[in-house]
């Protein structure tokens, strides 16, 4: 076997995914090449590191911060129903007429949304989330799902994601 | 009302898609190790990953109610990791790039390393060194190769359920994971045959 062989089964030959007869000659390759094999050491001791990776914990402070945010979030979530009911019924034709222009929008950003292959993993809920968000943010208003029901004020908040 | 510690993963859900904060504290107990040490592994940075992690729950908390029974809350919970793990990747990118080259380790280790009288500092050294190697090799990894490998190494899945998490087939997991290997398998000969002593 030459050496630049013998190299590309190295992580074959730790992950025991060779032949029995491609071992042998791999095995027989590493004992007389001394570069090959000091090589093969570094490799086999690194790829360990895979296998117990660190394993960390959790700050005892995530709890608390997400807390305080999910308690803005309400706040503000509870505002915006607030806002929608306090002109009183005028104001529903004009929002929906206002989601109606939101939903074209939102449709012209999906329907141009990335669709390689390697695009296609965030072309969900995460990526639209962020462009919608930026696009929302400016008008105090949440992204909402497609085909909402109840109140207009409902329409409003729900948060879109995929799954 | 049933105490949240009790309530099946299910129950949760609808008790947060309902607002209730208890439910949510209670799966964020059961699920924080799994969210941070994934996103960890993914972005390879610790406080970074805990950033991660309370978006991940937030996002939860927001989209319970869109949940849907019939799929499974693990995969659900993975899914959203690995995306925003890869979006603040992708928003980071300078931040990013820095890191991949200069990784900083704190107070962390001395977990791994158990009780203090065991602690090694060239032992240290040598694991930090792999495992700043590690995570270079890992980030010269197209993402999805990345997601696959990290998936598959560090959460031990099977690629059935890794299909499922990334909205792939079976084969093309295979593939990522195939092709992930060998990549790895070349930065890691590239680097010590460049880094001969
Ligand atoms: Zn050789």
């Amino acid at each position: 076997m030459r050496c630049k062989d013998a190299k590309k089964r190295f992580i074959a030959l730790i992950e025991n995914k060779l032949s029995s007869n491609e071992k042998n000659r791999l095995e027989e390759h590493l004992k007389v090449c001394n570069e090959c094999s000091q090589l093969f050491e570094k490799v086999n001791s690194t790829w360990a590191g895979f296998n117990g990776s660190e394993q960390i914990k959790p700050s005892p402070y995530l709890w608390t911060r997400l807390e305080q945010r999910i308690i803005e979030y309400d706040e503000k979530r509870n505002s915006i129903f607030d806002w929608l009911r306090l002109p009183g019924r005028w104001l529903q034709p004009v929002a929906a007429a206002t989601l109606i222009v939101i939903g074209i929008v939102i449709g012209y950003y999906l329907g141009n949304f990335p669709t390689s292959e390697t695009e296609a993993l965030y072309a969900n809920a995460e990526e639209r989330e962020v462009v919608l968000q930026d696009f929302f943010e400016s008008n105090y208003l949440n992204t909402f799902s497609d085909g909402f029901e109840g109140s207009i004020g409902e329409a409003y908040l729900s948060m879109e994601s995929d799954f | 009302m049933e105490q949240p510690k009790n309530m099946t993963d299910e129950e949760l859900i609808k008790g947060i898609a309902a607002k209730d904060h208890t439910a949510l504290k209670e799966l964020v107990d059961r699920y924080q190790f799994m969210v941070l040490n994934l996103s960890n592994s993914i972005i390879g940075n610790r406080d970074d990953a805990e950033e991660v992690t309370q978006d991940v729950f937030f996002q939860v908390y927001k989209s319970a109610h869109q949940f849907r029974g019939d799929a499974n809350l693990s995969t659900w919970l993975h899914r959203i990791t690995v995306n925003k793990s890869l979006s603040f990747l992708r928003n980071n990118k300078k931040h990013a790039q820095t890191l991949s080259t200069d990784i900083e380790y704190e107070d962390g280790n001395k977990i791994e390393f158990g009780s203090s009288d065991e602690y090694k500092p060239d032992e240290l050294i040598l694991k930090n060194e792999q495992k700043k190697l590690l995570n270079r090799a890992l980030n010269s990894l197209p993402d999805n190769q990345r997601v696959a490998f990290v998936l598959h190494k560090t959460r031990d899945l099977q690629y059935k359920e890794i299909a499922k998490i990334m909205k792939r087939s079976v084969s093309s997991v295979e593939s990522l994971i195939h092709r992930a290997k060998l990549n790895l398998q070349k930065e890691l000969l590239d680097f010590f045959e460049k880094n001969n002593d």
